[in-house]
């Protein structure tokens, strides 16, 4: 059952699936001392998460966490989305995909196709934690919970069913770094036929699920069905709650407690430490079963 | 005049995505040719539409070929395009190439397979353009990678537009705003044209599509990064005379995606239309917002990059199985190439300095 609320990041960042515009206004707003209320609001309101990107602004946050006397870095559980995928396609516009890959292999210590061969299989891996490792030296290592592969990467492997792959990069993360493995994707209704696979091979997977189904593909259907025999077996952290603000507070909390046995953790997010409040309390009483407006509205 | 639309006129989108997905059917073996980003992109679309496609690939990267082999289940990889063909029979390719390349593989495809896609731009230019429909013939049925005109808030507004919601055009704002380069690079050296061709092309055709036939009055073009157009301004002009200022550039500081815009002024309202939402303003009124989420729901089939590549897809697949041609044909590309050379005709490129010409 879902009782954990998890802040989401994507404002802080820039992210906005609502208008690029709305990201750019929030991103500005997002500074350090903003992000800070946000988080303390979030934790005092009674979230216990805070699942990222590893993007740079956020390894600032930290840093700029760790040297304060607040204890906030030591009272969240992290969940880790990597790569930083928008960073990665802007090099490929730049460079040329293949030339970026020769970039990243070499500073992986591959030197040619070779070399590859030799070492291709654990190369996955090596990469995941070289992306990881500035923010396991800041954060308390046994406050983080997952890493969980971006959807550029996800996605192709569910479309081409390399179960294999995952399989062998989640135990080989794991074994690098001793955090338990996940995926994010906006697919999630194509793992009907695949679970048994994903189960073996993740344990958590991230996805959005909000009463509008935005972003839930092939449709809401289809992803609630997963959802709901995925959620028996693997952690399943719902994101985009709200989707992307098209939905309101109130329609995503009832949404959401009808699905909270099959729900691990629930992402909420915002630049305002009052509405992140608000959000998480929200979430808590619809998830723990006893909201007012779940009595009068149902 | 038409009556300034109220906000439930977005309603009749959704219907494109039944529509398409009744009619794309199809299933086969594709061709990617090119296993870059929008290579991976398309092939990973067409898998998830339909677990029958089998998707091969040509790069000339050994580093892909063997990567890609290792990792990509049931794929096949080769590395050139006679390679490939001497084994495989594709019923469709699709060419993600960069654009310099575009030609020379589409020629090379041609003889062989009955459809495909280009990315865009698809050529250098609209002689060869030209050219390369000529060479093709009725034959097959292609399409070339212009995603903006299925994103739904830009259908939107064309439907909007033709239905003359905003009375008598005054002003348009048209642009392409992404922040992809601001080092320098000599990646499109090889091609000899810069933003206005790469991106611009996007928002050209947008104007193209929903404006029809318009002129160039002025352009300047502006080398930062590149040897070449790394920011343009034109002043264009549609039919009726309304003017049009065009704003292209890859080396904004002030953008996180790369983005279209169209805003229009008019004597009945106002609209504001990018790839994510569409701002209704009548005359004296308060606005109306339509989200990406109005637009979108549930409805896309797959979810990855935005949702305009999934409905290109769709629709080129739907246009083979019905044996249509596309919206975004080559043939029907020549009047945005057209007007692409049109603008640099005006610009002179390549001397690279900071100031305007």
């Amino acid at each position: 059952m879902a009782t954990r609320i998890l802040v989401g990041d994507n404002p802080f960042i820039g992210v906005s699936h609502l208008s690029s515009g709305k990201g750019v206004d929030e991103e500005r707003v997002a500074t350090n001392d903003q992000m800070e209320r946000v988080l303390k609001a979030a934790l005092d309101a009674g979230a216990t998460g805070f699942t990222f990107t590893t993007h740079p602004k956020i390894l600032d946050l930290f840093n700029h966490l760790e040297g304060k006397s607040g204890d906030i870095l030591d009272r969240l559980d992290y969940y880790i989305l990597t790569p930083y995928a928008y960073e990665y396609v802007r090099q490929a516009n730049l460079r040329g995909t293949v030339d970026m890959a020769w970039s990243i292999l070499r500073t992986l210590g591959v030197s040619g196709v070779g070399s590859m061969l030799l070492s291709m299989d654990s190369i996955p891996a090596h990469f995941i934690r070289r992306e990881l490792e500035p923010f396991l030296e800041i954060l308390p290592k046994n406050r983080v919970k997952a890493v969980l592969l971006h959807e550029v990467l996800t996605e192709p492997i569910i479309a081409f069913g390399s179960w294999k792959l995952l399989r062998r990069l989640g135990q080989d993360v794991t074994k690098e770094t001793g955090i338990s493995f996940g995926i994010e994707t906006r697919n999630a209704g194509y793992l009907g036929p695949s679970m048994s696979d994903l189960s073996a091979a993740a344990s958590y997977v991230m996805t959005p699920l909000n009463p509008l189904g935005y972003q839930m593909a092939p449709s809401k259907e289809a992803c609630e069905k997963v959802v709901s025999a995925l959620g028996k077996e693997t952690k399943i952290i719902a994101m985009n709650t709200l989707a992307s603000g098209a939905s309101t507070l109130e329609e995503s909390a009832r949404y959401l407690s009808d699905m909270k046995d099959s729900l691990y953790a629930v992402t909420t997010a915002s630049v305002n430490p009052d509405r992140i409040s608000g959000n998480v309390r929200t979430l808590l009483e619809a998830l723990q079963g006893g909201t007012s407006f779940d009595k009068e509205q149902r | 005049m038409a009556k300034f639309p109220d906000s439930s006129s977005y309603e009749p989108m959704s219907s494109l995505f039944e529509e398409y997905k009744n009619r794309s059917k199809f299933s086969g073996t594709i061709a990617v040719v090119g296993f870059g980003k929008m290579g991976a992109l398309h092939s990973t679309i067409l898998k998830m539409l339909n677990q029958k496609n089998r998707v091969v690939v040509v790069d000339e990267s050994k580093l892909v070929r063997t990567a890609g082999s290792r990792f990509l289940k049931g794929v096949g990889f080769y590395g050139a395009v006679d390679k490939m063909l001497a084994k495989e029979s594709p019923d469709v390719a699709y060419v993600t190439t960069p654009a310099s390349s575009h030609y020379d593989l589409v020629t090379s495809l041609a003889p062989s397979v009955e459809s495909i896609f280009v990315e865009k731009p698809p050529t250098r230019d609209s002689a060869q353009l030209t050219r390369l429909i000529g060479q093709l013939g009725n034959r097959s049925i292609n399409m070339v990678g212009l995603q903006k005109r299925f994103a739904l808030p830009f259908r939107h507004l064309k439907q909007l537009v033709d239905a003359g919601a905003f009375g008598t055009l005054e002003t348009i704002e048209a642009s392409f705003e992404s922040g992809d380069f601001l080092t320098e690079t000599t990646r499109f050296s090889k091609l000899g044209r810069g933003c206005l061709l790469d991106v611009g092309i996007h928002t050209i055709d947008l104007i193209s599509w929903i404006f029809g036939q318009v002129t160039v009055s002025t352009a300047d073009a502006r080398s930062i990064y590149t040897p070449l157009d790394d920011s343009v301004d034109a002043v264009l002009r549609e039919r009726h005379g309304a003017v049009i200022n065009l704003k292209v550039t890859w080396s904004s500081k002030n953008v996180r995606w790369p983005s279209a815009r169209i805003r229009i002024s008019g004597s009945e309202g106002a609209v504001d239309a990018c790839e994510d939402s569409l701002l209704l303003t009548p005359r004296g009124k308060e606005g109306r917002f339509i989200s990406k989420p109005d637009y979108y729901r549930d409805l896309t089939a797959v979810n990855l990059g935005d949702p305009e590549y999934t409905l290109e897809d769709m629709h080129f697949l739907s246009c083979i199985t019905g044996g249509i041609a596309p919206e975004t044909s080559l043939q029907a590309c020549e009047a945005t190439m057209k007007l692409i050379d049109e603008i640099y005709s005006v610009v002179q490129l390549g001397n690279k300095d900071s100031g305007r010409r």
